[in-house]
């Protein structure tokens, strides 16, 4: 199911640590100042990732808020690092597998002496395994 | 229209008696509800029954399960025939014929009463037996349906018979109703779900089964089972969802063409009590549109949910519902006018929230209502927004022709005046209705969301109202509101939306005219990362701007835009001393994508507060040590200046201070870190004070009165060196904790994170005295060094320094002429010295060597009298021994001989040379050296040397004062030195001489053990000039060796040559060769018998009194001599154990 979707990563002082937009190869880039408005969303939507999780006993949390065309579902770790997915169509079970998959890679990479918990995620191999995930569950 | 769905109930028989009783039964019926226990195991539930009541016909029996509208659910039969005879006569074919008609339609559920008046009773024969009407048409129908059968007594009375009569008819009704009723929804379920499975066949339509299921949920509502209801209207919305999911995946059913027609009208939710009619009729005939209809069966929910006093969970809902209807109006690519689906999603937002408003306050539902009511309106306020944007009516926009046509068309499609609508109408009416409207539910949404705690979202509302603000030109309020939405943003550290929110916040205080705040956030956005690389530099262009026409200078707090990485003195390793160049050098990291020309750069310099002020070392405390024990090295300095910064400064930083803890005899027992700031460093870090905006500078009224200064520098992205100098003429501990860069007409000030803390202070001269490698010797010549080292003073001309010695030490300057006198005293001439220079002086030191008793080290002062401070400068000095000596007379019977031993006490080796022994007084004694006097002798720790002489005595002998003297030479010095020791020998004259001899008992040859042996002591004066009159022996013998028979001790009176021989009888108790048993003579004082005849004491105690004698005095010819004693011949039983452990 085609459809564009940000994905960010929040770490626990509510700080993002990883962002990224996956689009349909097809369709061109966003305006940058629409990347701003997803980044807002995503911010703002973390109000409700914190009234939910403690909801539910499941990490993934379905779909938490909807903002105009976007709605957004978040994914919880035990360390409650926040994954937010802002999206326009519904996939509920691709984003489930993109979460978990996404949750697998982080612990990976948190795991990484040389990587501070809480900074920013700068590493390309990352992004890669994100940009993969992302076709593979999203944009595919 | 919802009594038509009451179930139905027939009746047949005489019309005349039911509808007499009709209107009782119509209000009897609900008046008690009754217990509904349904099939498939769901849970019984109690449930009112209403009923209408309609003619029996043949007709209603067709099995038509279509709909449940009209369906019979219990037949009823009615006759109040008053005897046996009209019954046969007339009734019982009437009633035998309805009972064919049901059976016949495989009816089951009816029921016959019999009214029976009161005379009709009375009137029948009590006697008779089943002689009743009752009987009789018990009798007729079938008798295992004897129940369905029952009597009414006459209704007309009001006994309280006739009323209990009524009241089991009620009952009975109801519960045949519902056991009929049961039967005829099972089979209506049945054939619905069975319609449901044949959803995927082409010719099955949603618009035919909706109104089946909903029917279902008619008959529910009516029964009062309002969720039951509810959940056949969910299931119909989930599967209506399912079929447009489906239908996107390209499995499009036929039926859903009919909401693929365009949308006409934008109706907003709205929410009738009742269902209307010609909604259902509409969606049977296809003429309903997907927004009607999400409408219709939404308002159908509402109601549901209000009935069930679930008021909140339909604002809940209805976020959902809007999301999924617009969603699928996407979905389906609907055609709709642009703002249609605001105009509706506003409506209904609008709606529902008056819904809401209803929940009276201050209950949980409206506490817990809170969260989707903020949304609710927020979604209206969105819609309104891109309402206004279409029609033309944000602030600044003037409405064209077709965007007045467009706002004209969307009233139209808005549908019935509600007071929503006339809302919206108001608002799209014109710019300041718009504003109020718009601004209204801004307010109240983030009002609603700050209200619930969800901050963020009030924060993301609050930025787009800002942005309204900043249209309609109200800069002052949206600079509010972005402040307070960029500190969440700075807080969590959501760089690039605080960076969008600066842009903002520029842009306001632009128009405010607020220079300072707008500076500032120039100033924040060019250094920020997120901010696009041109925009960046335009700011910093700007930030640079206000220098043209400026008048007073701006002061922009900078620490968001330069960090300062380092700080440092230039060179650490020398301290500061008042009137020197100082100089700090800065290392700043600029944020600023192009490079900065700042007029000048400076860091304020401020005394320390006396508390900090590192404490000062004095000039004795590292002079003091200087000597032998010193440790080597200068005294301990702060390790440097740059490193005095930091106690009580930042806060941040650990304050660690060393800390010795000393055992009682004050040797070190631990040496620990403190930290004196724990408390303050490890305290509890709470949501910590976010940088704040745009704050003006605080700085201390006394900052950069003194300062370092550099000029004209340039501060390059990235990071810049600043070296910044200034001269310090005062001493004293200075704080470096600001930095101000000035640009032409702009300051910038930072803190310092870290202040740069450092002394500057005049230090003292320091002079030492010190010695080379190893430990000082006496006796020998030592070189020395006089270290000067030069303080902050320069010491301009050429100075002396005099060394002043103790007693016994002597100097000369090494340098100088080897010839040269030692003396006590020496001058030395200190060359000019600049600031921290140092000098060394070589000098020599002399120790005289001296024998001292028990001694291996002496102790000399020397005093360093210096021309730049009063009091002199001690120095101790602590110089070895090289070697010692003793002395020590050897007595051979009436001969004497002295030796001398020379003991080295130190590893160096000393040759010895020609020594002598003179006598130093007038005793007539004689030395006759035993030595070579032209051997050389070595002395060192491991090797001693002993001297003898032989004193010739003659017979005077009084104490002889002797002295001795050897020449010395160290090894590896060149000149000797002579080494003399005096001292005195007396009492050497040998007086007694005590001879032992141990003699077998007569008749033994050998001495045994456990047998008496004879010990013959002889005591003789050797001496006759000496005068003893009575001398006491005692024989003294290891009691394991020797058994003692008989007396030990005795007093011998002596004379001149008298010779006494003692025999005394003593038991060797072991064999083997065993020492002798030794005899101590003393000289005996008897008591004085005078004294006890009152004459004075003088001359004696009345006790007699022992007086040992020296060593030389009695010569023991038999020492050391041993006795061989046989062990015992006669063996015994003792004995011969003895041997056997012997053996």
């Amino acid at each position: 199911m085609a459809g564009n979707y940000y994905f960010a990563i929040v770490g626990d002082k509510d700080n993002p640590i990883f962002e990224m937009e996956i689009s349909p190869p097809s369709k061109e880039a966003k305006k940058e100042d629409h990347r701003h408005l997803s980044q807002f969303i995503a911010h703002a939507a973390l109000d409700l990732v914190d009234e939910q999780m403690w909801s539910t006993s499941a990490m993934y949390l379905k779909v938490v808020d909807k903002f105009n065309e976007w709605f957004v579902s978040a994914f919880v770790t035990a360390s409650r690092m926040r994954f937010v997915l802002l999206h326009d169509v519904k996939n509920e079970d691709g984003i489930k597998n993109f979460f978990m998959e996404m949750y697998e890679t982080y612990i990976k990479h948190s795991m990484n002496p040389f990587y501070e918990n809480n900074s920013p995620i700068k590493s390309s191999a990352f992004d890669k395994k994100a940009q993969m995930y992302g076709r593979k569950y999203l944009t595919s | 229209m919802e009594t038509e769905r009451k179930p139905v109930i027939t009746y047949a028989g005489e019309p005349a008696v039911f509808q007499q009783l009709q209107n009782g039964l119509v209000h009897g019926l609900p008046q008690e509800s009754v217990e509904w226990r349904r099939s498939y195991g769901r849970a019984p539930r109690h449930v009112t029954l209403e009923a209408s009541f309609e003619p029996f016909s043949e007709a209603t029996l067709v099995d038509d399960m279509s709909t449940l509208v009209r369906r019979p659910c219990l037949h009823t039969f009615w006759t109040d025939c008053p005897d046996i005879e009209t019954y046969k006569s007339s009734t019982r074919e009437s009633l035998q014929s309805w009972l064919a008609q049901l059976r016949q339609h495989n009816v089951v559920d009816w029921l016959v009463v019999v009214v029976e008046s009161a005379e009709a009773r009375s009137k029948t024969n009590k006697l008779l037996p089943r002689s009743s009407v009752l009987d009789k048409v018990k009798a007729d129908i079938n008798s295992k349906h004897g129940d369905r059968c029952i009597t009414l007594l006459d209704p007309s009375k009001s006994d309280s018979r006739s009323a209990g009569s009524l009241h089991s008819l009620l009952t009975k009704l109801r519960h045949f109703l519902l056991i009929g009723f049961n039967r005829v929804l099972v089979r209506f379920e049945d054939s619905m779900r069975s319609q449901r499975e044949k959803r995927t066949s082409s010719d099955w339509s949603f618009c035919r089964y909706f109104p089946l299921q909903e029917e279902l949920a008619f008959v529910f509502g009516q029964l009062g089972l309002c969720d039951e209801a509810l959940v056949q209207y969910d299931e119909l919305d989930a599967l209506f969802t399912q079929f447009i999911l489906n239908s996107c995946a390209g499995d499009t059913p036929r039926w859903l063409e009919t909401f693929s027609q365009p949308v006409q009208g934008w109706q907003g939710l709205a929410v009738p009590a009742s269902c209307s009619e010609e909604m259902r009729n509409a969606l049977c005939n296809r003429e309903m549109s997907l927004l009607a209809f999400r409408n219709y069966l939404y308002a159908r929910q509402c109601v549901l949910l209000k009935k069930l006093d679930r008021t909140p969970e339909i604002a809940q809902r209805t976020i959902t519902f809007l999301f999924n209807t617009i969603n699928e109006l996407g979905l389906m690519g609907l055609e709709i006018q642009q703002g249609g689906v605001a105009c509706w999603a506003f409506v209904t937002c609008i709606n529902v929230l008056d819904m809401c408003a209803e929940i009276p306050a201050d209950t949980a539902a409206q506490q817990g209502i809170g969260v989707h009511t903020a949304s609710l309106y927020d979604q209206a306020r969105l819609k309104l927004y891109s309402l206004g944007e279409l029609c033309g009516l944000l602030p600044g926009d003037e409405p064209t022709s077709s965007q007045l046509h467009l706002t004209v068309t969307l009233s139209a499609g808005m549908g019935d005046n509600s007071p929503a609508v006339e809302k919206l109408k108001d608002a799209l009416a014109g710019h300041d209705a718009f504003q109020k409207c718009y601004l209204e539910l801004s307010e109240l949404a983030m009002g609603t969301y700050k209200h619930m705690g969800r901050l963020r979202l009030a924060r993301l509302v609050g930025r787009q109202l800002a942005t309204f603000h900043l249209r309609l030109g109200q800069a002052a309020h949206a600079a509010s509101l972005l402040t307070d939405a960029l500190k969440t943003y700075q807080e969590e550290g959501w760089g690039r939306l605080a960076a969008q929110l600066l842009l903002q916040l520029a842009h306001c205080y632009q128009l405010m005219g607020d220079r300072q705040r707008y500076t500032q956030t120039c100033a924040l956005v060019a250094a920020s990362e997120h901010v696009p690389h041109q925009t960046r530099l335009e700011f910093t262009e700007r930030l640079r701007a206000p220098a043209a026409g400026a008048e007073p200078r701006l002061t922009l707090a900078a620490e968001e835009v330069v960090s300062v990485r380092e700080t440092r003195l230039a060179a650490p390793d020398s301290e500061p001393y008042p009137g020197a160049r100082l100089e700090v050098r800065v290392t700043v990291e600029s944020r600023l994508p192009a490079p900065v020309a700042l007029s000048r750069a400076r860091a304020d310099l401020q005394p320390a507060l006396a508390a900090e002020q590192v404490s000062r070392s004095t000039s004795s405390a590292s002079t003091s040590s200087a000597g032998s024990v010193r440790r080597g090295g200068v005294a301990r300095r702060p390790s440097s200046p740059a490193a005095a910064d930091g106690p009580a400064a930042g806060g941040g930083e650990l304050c660690l201070e060393p800390a010795l803890e000393y055992k009682q005899d004050r040797s070190l027992s631990a040496a620990t870190l403190v930290c004196r700031n724990m408390f303050k460093v490890l305290r509890r870090k709470d949501s910590g004070q976010p940088a704040a905006l745009a704050r003006p500078s605080h700085l201390p009224a006394a900052a950069f009165q003194q300062s370092l200064e550099a000029a004209d520098v340039t501060l390059q992205p990235g990071a810049t060196e600043l070296v910044l100098s200034a001269r310090v003429q005062q001493p004293g501990t200075y704080v470096v904790r600001h930095l101000q860069l000035s640009c032409p007409a702009l300051d910038l000030t930072l803190d310092l994170a870290r202040p740069l803390r450092f002394a500057v202070k005049s230090s003292p001269h320091q002079v030492s005295l010190n010695k080379s490698a190893g430990d000082l010797l006496a006796g020998t010549v030592q070189p020395m060094t006089l270290q000067i080292v030069c303080g902050s003073e320069p010491l301009p001309g050429p100075s002396a320094v005099r060394l002043q010695c103790s007693r016994g030490l002597s100097v000369r300057a090494a340098d100088g002429d080897p010839a040269a006198p030692w003396s006590d005293e020496l001058q030395l001439h200190v060359p000019p010295l600049e600031a921290f220079q140092s000098a060394r002086l070589p000098v020599s030191m002399l120790s005289q060597l001296a024998h001292v008793k028990d001694g291996v080290s002496v102790v000399h002062k020397v005093d360093i009298i210096c021309p730049w401070s009063a009091a002199p400068v001690e120095a101790e000095l602590h110089f070895l021994l090289p070697f010692s000596a003793a002395f020590k007379v050897h007595t051979s019977n009436v001969r004497k001989f002295l030796q001398v031993v020379m003991h080295g006490l130190n590893t160096a080796e000393f040759e010895l040379t020609r020594p002598a022994l003179t006598v130093v007084n007038d005793a007539p004694v004689e030395l006759t050296p035993l030595n070579e006097t032209a051997e050389t002798l070595v002395v060192s720790s491991e090797t001693s040397v002993s001297y003898m002489w032989e004193m010739v005595l003659s017979k005077e002998t009084p104490p002889v004062r002797s002295q001795f003297s050897v020449e010395y030479r160290a090894v590896d010095a060149e000149t000797r030195q002579r080494f003399k020791f005096d001292f005195t020998v007396s009492d050497y004259r040998t007086l007694l001489s005590v001879t032992c001899r141990m003699e077998p008992l007569k008749g033994a040859e050998f001495c045994r053990s456990g047998s008496i042996c004879q010990l013959h002591v002889t005591v003789a004066q050797e001496d006759g000039t000496a005068e003893l009159r009575a001398v006491m022996y005692e024989v003294l013998a290891d009691q394991n060796m020797w058994a003692i028979c008989g007396r030990s001790s005795g007093v011998l009176d002596m004379g001149p040559d008298t010779r006494h021989v003692l025999q005394l009888e003593v038991m060797p108790l072991t064999g083997g060769f065993l020492p002798l048993p030794t005899v101590r003579l003393s000289r005996y004082i008897p008591a004085n018998k005078e004294s006890t005849e009152g004459r004075a004491l003088v001359t004696g105690s009345s006790l007699p009194r022992l007086e040992p004698f020296a060593a030389g005095q009695v010569y023991s010819a038999s020492r050391g001599q041993q006795v061989h004693v046989l062990a015992t011949s006669a063996p015994g039983l003792a004995d011969r154990s003895a041997d056997v452990s012997l053996s």
